[in-house]
C-alpha cells in the first residue's frame, strides 16, 4: 500500500513538473517569437520577421507593454516592405482597437509606417462600435484555412443570436467561417434583445471569437381592453386579462390573442418596440352561435 | 523628394537576373555575389545603394555582386552617411551605421 502510494506520488510529481513545464513553454513561445522576429527584423529578413511577429503578438502570450508594441511597428513595416500595405492596414486596426492610444514611434519608424499607422487610428475611431456588448478574443493555436486567410466565430451563449457580416454572409453560432484578413462588421440580434453592431478584424491564421453579450431589450407596454373580458395571450402563453390596465411585452415581433369561451378569438400580430406604449383600444369579441 | 532617383524598369531588373543572361551569351564573366545588410540605429534613415534609393527604414538587404558598393543613409536633421562596402562572393555583410541628429 505504501509502495503504491509512493508510486502515485511519483507520476504526480512527474505530471505536475510536465504540465508546468508545458505551460512554461507556451507562455515564452510568443515572448520568444516577438524577441526574436524582432532580430530578424533588424537583420531585414522580413519574411522570418512577419512569421515571428504575427505569433508573438498573441495578447494572451505576455503583457502589451514596450516589447509589443516595437514588434507590432516592426510587423508593419515589414509587410509594408513586402508590399503588402492592405494586410499591414489590417493588424494596425486590430491593434489600435485593443490599444487605442498605443503612440507611433517616430524616430525608429519612417513614413511609410506613420501613414498607415494614421490610417488605421481614423478607421478604427469612425468605426461604430457597440461597447461592451461584445468580447473579442483571438485563437493563434491553429492556423484555418490557407495561410493567408483567418477565421471568424461567434460563440454560442446563453441567448440563441443571429449574426450576418454587414452586407455579407450569415454567421451560425459555433462555426468558423475563414475569411481573408480585413475589418468586418458583425450585426448580431436575439428576440427581446438589443441588437448590436460591431467592427473587428480577421487576421492570418488566427481566428477571432466573438462573444456577444445583447442587453436586454426594455419591454413594451400594452394596453388592450375587450367586451366583453378576455385572457391575453402573447405568443402561446397566457399573460393576463383584458381588465388589467397594461401588460409588459418583450421588444420584438409578437403574436397576440384574445380569447374566451363561447367567442371567436381575436389574433394579431404586433411589433413592440423597447419602451413603447402600445394602445389597440377596445376589442369586441364576436360570439359564437349556437 | 530631395536626393531620390528614378529607377528605370532596366535598373529595376533583378542583377542576379541580368548577370545570368549575360553568361549565357558568354559576354560576361560569371558573376558572383554577395549579401549587403544595413541596420541603423538611432532612427530609420533613406538607404540608397550604388546611387539607387532602395528604402526608408532602419534595416535593409540586398544581394549585391561581389566588388565595392556605395552606401548613403539619409534624413532630415540628421548626418548624412556616405560610405563605400566592398562585398566578397558569398559573404553576408552586417554594416551598422549610428544614425546622428545634426543636419540643418
Amino acid at each position: 500500500m505504501m509502495r503504491l502510494t509512493a508510486t502515485a506520488a511519483r507520476f504526480i510529481l512527474v505530471g505536475l513538473i510536465v504540465l508546468g513545464g508545458t505551460r512554461t513553454l507556451a507562455a515564452q513561445t510568443g515572448r520568444e517569437a516577438l524577441a526574436r522576429g524582432t532580430e530578424a527584423h533588424e537583420f531585414a529578413d522580413f519574411e522570418t520577421a512577419v512569421r515571428l511577429l504575427s505569433r508573438g503578438l498573441d495578447p494572451s502570450a505576455g503583457p502589451r507593454d514596450a516589447a509589443w508594441s516595437v514588434g507590432l511597428h516592426k510587423l508593419v513595416d515589414a509587410v509594408i516592405a513586402q508590399g503588402r500595405r492592405p494586410l499591414a492596414d489590417v493588424w494596425l486596426r486590430w491593434a489600435l482597437r485593443l490599444e487605442p492610444e498605443l503612440p507611433f514611434d517616430s524616430v525608429n519608424f519612417a513614413s511609410a509606417v506613420k501613414e498607415a499607422f494614421d490610417a488605421a487610428r481614423a478607421a478604427v475611431r469612425a468605426s461604430t462600435q457597440d461597447q461592451g456588448l461584445v468580447v473579442a478574443a483571438w485563437e493563434w493555436g491553429d492556423p484555418v484555412g490557407s495561410p493567408n486567410q483567418g477565421a471568424l466565430r461567434i460563440a454560442r451563449g446563453e441567448v440563441e443570436l443571429s449574426a450576418r457580416i454587414e452586407g455579407g454572409a450569415t454567421l451560425l453560432p459555433g462555426v468558423d467561417r475563414v475569411l481573408a484578413p480585413g475589418s468586418y462588421t458583425i450585426i448580431a440580434t436575439a428576440e427581446g434583445r438589443l441588437p448590436a453592431r460591431v467592427t473587428n478584424e480577421v487576421l492570418p491564421g488566427i481566428t477571432t471569437v466573438l462573444t456577444f453579450n445583447l442587453a436586454p431589450a426594455a419591454p413594451g407596454l400594452l394596453y388592450v381592453a375587450s367586451r366583453p373580458w378576455g385572457m391575453v395571450v402573447v405568443d402561446g402563453k397566457r399573460i393576463g386579462y383584458t381588465t388589467i390596465a397594461a401588460h409588459r411585452l418583450p421588444a420584438g415581433v409578437r403574436r397576440l390573442r384574445i380569447e374566451r369561451d363561447g367567442y371567436f378569438p381575436f389574433d394579431t400580430t404586433l411589433t413592440v418596440l423597447p419602451d413603447q406604449r402600445l394602445r389597440l383600444g377596445t376589442i369586441l369579441l364576436r360570439a359564437r352561435s349556437r | 523628394m530631395e536626393g531620390e532617383r528614378l529607377v528605370t524598369s532596366r535598373q529595376a531588373r533583378p542583377l542576379r537576373q541580368r548577370a545570368y543572361y549575360r553568361n549565357r551569351l558568354g559576354t560576361a564573366p560569371a558573376v558572383q555575389f554577395g549579401v549587403l545588410v544595413v541596420r541603423t540605429t538611432g532612427g530609420w534613415a533613406r538607404i540608397s545603394v550604388d546611387g539607387v534609393f532602395r528604402r526608408e527604414g532602419s534595416s535593409h538587404r540586398d544581394s549585391l555582386p561581389a566588388g565595392p558598393h556605395t552606401l548613403r543613409l539619409e534624413r532630415a536633421g540628421y548626418v548624412t552617411i556616405d560610405t563605400t562596402v566592398t562585398l566578397q562572393a558569398g559573404e553576408t555583410r552586417l554594416v551598422t551605421i549610428a544614425m546622428r541628429q545634426g543636419n540643418p
